[in-house]
């Protein structure tokens, strides 16, 4: 049983710094600013979400107690993380930074002086 | 293992963590690898060229830094570090958002969409000037003929005047 | 009016988890904070929000498949980026959504996010359309087809304008 726990608990630390391991290298490798911000919003919000559910299991193993707190951080982060990168390549595509050369769509950019803080509808 | 320790220069006083040698080396190996991840975000916020590329790899960074608080939390075998991690996680996000309207409108709270090109900005100003032009001749305009008109009718009722 | 006490709870649980202690009179003591807090500022943005939760199981379903999503998600991005060769031909894809009001599109525009290989750059002013960005449009090029059909379908179900 203690032998499982741990193996749990170790197998969710490995994997929680894999990830964010992945978004690293992810940003380093991407050749474009929307590019590196999937890696934002994906791998690092996956590797702590790994971490909290490791440390939330390990202290209530080890008789500490129960962390309220990991589990709230975990929440926070998994809904906070997405809007933020969903802000940063709004705000990069209105101030300007250009799409890579060798993208091969863009329908934003006709629509683009249609869509201003001014006008929003909420 | 305990070469790490010893490098880091303290040693574990926790009772439960020394008896199951496994979680005690995946510690470590994590430690070392979020270190790592930590020095490539911060690569990438000196190098970036562009000011987005910069605010998400500071994100990144925050979270980075929290799953090194949470392994050392672990280590320590005391769970009073994870409001630390809330708070940072807070903050991060409050952060990003401040920074995203900053960058989209050059103010946090009024925000139109800046506009970066020069030749646009001195466009849009000869275009205000020549309306103010015309907007002060329609003015003048408006003035003369009112004056015209006034001119008239006291002429009319002199006219009358003099008539009757 | 279930929403209500939904909300009532969740702030309750939102003090427990803040102090630290998971005990009986915190717990009690956040519902008396929940209430104040709602009682002040909350009660008007309520009625904005048009909540109207029909069914429970779609929204557990909705949870399910937001946390499936998220781990085929972050793989994906892993083989993709240790993989020697980076064959990516991004873009971005206009998308006709069906969906009313600013919570559920908001809703929406996360789960895309966490999608594997989209990225939500614009919503338009009319709430008609979605601007997402896509790593690679060559096997993507149904990407409207799987967005409407995984998510919105889901939501639809849960709040039926």
């Amino acid at each position: 049983m203690t032998f499982l726990l741990e193996i749990v608990v170790s197998l969710l630390v490995l994997a929680g710094a894999l990830f964010l391991l992945g978004g690293a290298v992810g940003i380093l490798r991407f050749p474009d600013t929307y590019c590196r911000m999937h890696a934002l919003g994906k791998g690092s919000t996956m590797g702590i979400i790994c971490f909290m559910l490791a440390a939330f299991i390990y202290f209530a193993w080890s008789g500490v107690g129960i962390c309220v707190q990991s589990l709230l951080a975990l929440l926070f982060i998994a809904i906070s993380s997405p809007v933020g990168g969903h802000m940063i390549s709004k705000a990069a595509y209105h101030y300007g930074i250009p799409l890579w050369k060798g993208s091969v769509r863009d329908d934003l950019q006709a629509d683009c002086e249609f869509i201003s803080e001014e006008k929003a509808d909420y | 293992m305990s070469i790490l320790r010893t490098l880091a220069g303290e040693a574990t006083d926790n009772a439960f963590l020394e008896n199951l040698s496994v979680l005690s080396v995946c510690l470590d190996i994590a430690m070392v690898i979020c270190a790592i991840n930590f020095l490539a975000f911060l690569f990438r916020v000196l190098r970036g060229p562009a000011v987005a590329d910069r605010a998400v790899a500071m994100d990144s960074c925050g979270i980075a830094v929290m799953a090194l608080i949470v392994i050392y939390s672990m280590r320590q075998g005391t769970d009073l570090y994870m409001s630390c991690v809330l708070v940072i996680a807070i903050l991060g996000f409050i952060g990003m958002v401040a920074l995203s309207k900053y960058i989209q409108s050059g103010n946090i709270v009024n925000n139109t969409n800046i506009i970066l090109n020069v030749e646009e900005a001195e466009d849009l100003k000869k275009e205000a000037d020549a309306a103010e032009v015309i907007q002060q001749k329609a003015e003048a305009a408006i003035q003369k003929t009112a004056e015209k008109n006034v001119r008239n009718m006291r002429k009319q009722l002199n006219r009358n005047k003099r008539n009757k | 009016m279930l929403v209500k006490v939904l909300l009532y709870l969740v702030l309750a649980l939102v003090w427990v988890g803040l102090t630290g202690e998971v005990t009986l009179p915190a717990f009690v003591t956040g519902i008396i904070i929940g209430i104040i807090i709602m009682k002040l500022y909350g009660e008007r943005s309520l009625r904005n929000l048009h909540l109207n939760i029909r069914h429970f199981w779609p929204l557990i379903q909705l949870f399910f498949i937001f946390c499936w999503e998220l781990l085929v998600a972050n793989l994906t991005v892993l083989v993709k980026v240790f993989s020697p060769k980076l064959n990516i031909k991004p873009g971005i894809i206009k998308v006709p959504i069906d969906i009313e009001g600013p919570f559920w599109i908001t809703t929406l525009a996360n789960m895309v996010t966490l999608t594997p290989g989209t990225l939500t750059v614009e919503v338009s002013t009319d709430n008609k359309f979605l601007y997402v960005h896509c790593l690679n449009i060559d096997n993507e090029a149904n990407v409207i087809a799987s967005i409407k059909d995984t998510f919105e379908k889901k939501i639809l179900e849960v709040y039926e304008p």
